[in-house]
């Protein structure tokens, strides 16, 4: 059964016009490319330091 | 590096599934397949523009303006993005107003998490009419009827919410309940019970009557007399009252035309009726006039006429007619210039010698022993002037004769008309006072 107290809690303010720049910098703008070639990178660091 | 290429196709499969979504008005699902498309690649401007389109069309505006933004950071060329910027940008009004709904939401969105839920549906109300489409506040207001039991407005407002997102999961969760606590779940259920288990006929499948039940004779004697009563009450209580009332409504109509006919045709009887009157007096008048200037000519030329024989009498010497016509005319009536000229003519010889030429006449006639004619005379100079003379003369005779009343009358007449007059005294003597 639903909780209406806790469904009612569960709800966050929308995002107001004023609020759109620090917004746009919030957003994490990470995609998969960015993990692989961070991944890739570590690799090849730890590549390097191996020899 | 080949992982791009894959990673690029995944992001746009992802694409393609959330736009198949979106067509079919699925936007929750379109908007989470479009967020992992982004999370494969985050160039794949096709998939945040319609992130932002899907935001917008939940009337999450500032959400949209996010992604559009971020898609015209990373994708500067040839983007939808800058469209939709322009759109938004060109009437600032949209913006403003977006921004007081948002304030008004976060509003009610604490007055419901801190119980005045009143206040709350109040203020969600307002923000539903500024934005219809405004996702989150139809579900919350839904969540605050169901916490108060108004089960068919929450059920109003989820309807409305699936009408934009069809298969948003918690107004879904949401209308699920509504529907139990409303009873329309079992309802649906049985529809669709029923629907799926209607199947064709079979070949061998027989049909099995109901029972017929055997009624009696006068059952269906019943049956017909209660038939014809019912048709009877139909017809006396339902068809007759319409029926008389469109009779009544229809005399009612053709009363008022006839009346306004008839008004009509009042007022113009009226009208020709004073025209009349009026064409009648002016009838009247002019024969009145008519008759008036008939009158005057008829009299005009009586009066020349008798102007003119007192003329030609007096001319011929006929002195006696000349004075009798003289004294039918009425110098009052005379009204022609020339005629009065010809009357004070005539006048001026009746009235200056020919009354005196009758008593010389009437005197002569006396002498001559003829009396009567002398009275004749005498009377008819009298008839143009009263002389005083003339009067004692006549008085005399009459006194001559014996006619003493007649004597005396004149004797008074010359003594109480004339009192200057020499004759008056002679009168006194003959009267003998």
């Amino acid at each position: 059964m639903i909780s209406f107290e806790e469904e009612i809690q569960r709800f966050k303010p929308s995002l107001d016009v004023d609020q759109i720049e620090d917004a746009i910098v919030k957003v994490d703008l990470t995609d998969m490319n960015d993990i692989m070639t961070q991944l890739i990178e570590e690799a090849a660091k730890k590549e390097d330091d191996r020899r | 590096m080949k992982y791009d290429i894959t990673l690029e196709r995944i992001a746009n499969c992802y694409y393609n599934l959330g736009l198949e979504r979106a067509r079919l008005r699925d936007l929750s699902g379109a908007a989470e397949l479009l967020k992992k498309s982004l999370l494969f690649d985050k160039y794949q401007k096709d998939a945040r523009n319609l992130l932002g389109l899907i935001f917008f069309e939940c009337g999450e505006t500032a959400d949209a303006l996010v992604q559009w933004v971020i898609s015209m950071n990373l994708n500067p060329e040839e983007n939808d993005a800058d469209h939709y910027l322009d759109e938004i940008q060109r009437k600032p009004g949209i913006l403003r107003v977006c921004s007081d709904n948002v304030k008004r939401y976060n509003q009610a969105l604490d007055y419901a998490q801190h119980n005045n839920d009143d206040l709350a549906v109040m203020q969600l109300n307002q923000v539903i009419v500024d934005k219809p489409n405004y996702i989150k506040a139809h579900i919350l207001l839904a969540l605050l009827y169901m916490k108060n039991e108004r089960w068919v407005k929450a059920g109003k407002s989820l309807f409305k919410v699936l009408r934009i997102d069809r298969n948003n999961p918690r107004a879904l969760v949401l209308m699920d309940v509504v529907k139990r606590k409303t009873g329309r779940k079992e309802v649906e259920q049985n529809r669709l019970k029923n629907v799926f288990s209607h199947r064709r006929m079979a070949d061998d499948d027989v049909l099995v009557p109901q029972e017929v039940k055997q009624i009696s004779p006068w059952a269906v004697v019943m049956y017909i007399l209660f038939g014809v009563v019912l048709a009877l009450f139909c017809f006396e209580f339902l068809l007759m009252p319409a029926r008389t009332k469109a009779l009544n409504s229809k005399n009612n109509s053709e009363l008022i035309y006839f009346a306004e006919k008839l008004d009509v045709s009042n007022m113009e009887y009226a009208a020709l009726s004073e025209e009349h009157n009026e064409l009648s007096s002016r009838y009247d008048a002019a024969l009145e006039k008519l008759s008036q200037y008939e009158n005057e000519n008829a009299s005009f030329i009586k009066q020349y006429q008798t102007l003119n024989r007192i003329n030609v009498a007096y001319e011929s010497g006929d002195l006696a007619s000349a004075t009798m016509l003289y004294k039918e005319i009425d110098e009052s009536t005379i009204t022609d210039e020339n005629m009065r000229e010809f009357y004070n003519q005539i006048k001026s010889y009746m009235e200056g010698s020919v009354y005196q030429m009758l008593a010389d006449q009437g005197t002569a006639a006396w002498n001559a022993g003829n009396i009567g004619d002398a009275e004749n005379l005498y009377k008819l100079s009298l008839l143009i002037r009263e002389e005083p003379e003339n009067m004692y003369l006549l008085a005399r005779l009459y006194q001559a004769r014996n006619d003493m009343a007649m004597a005396n009358e004149l004797f008074d007449r010359v003594v109480g008309e004339h009192p200057e007059s020499p004759y008056a005294q002679r009168a006194r003597e003959a009267r003998g006072y």
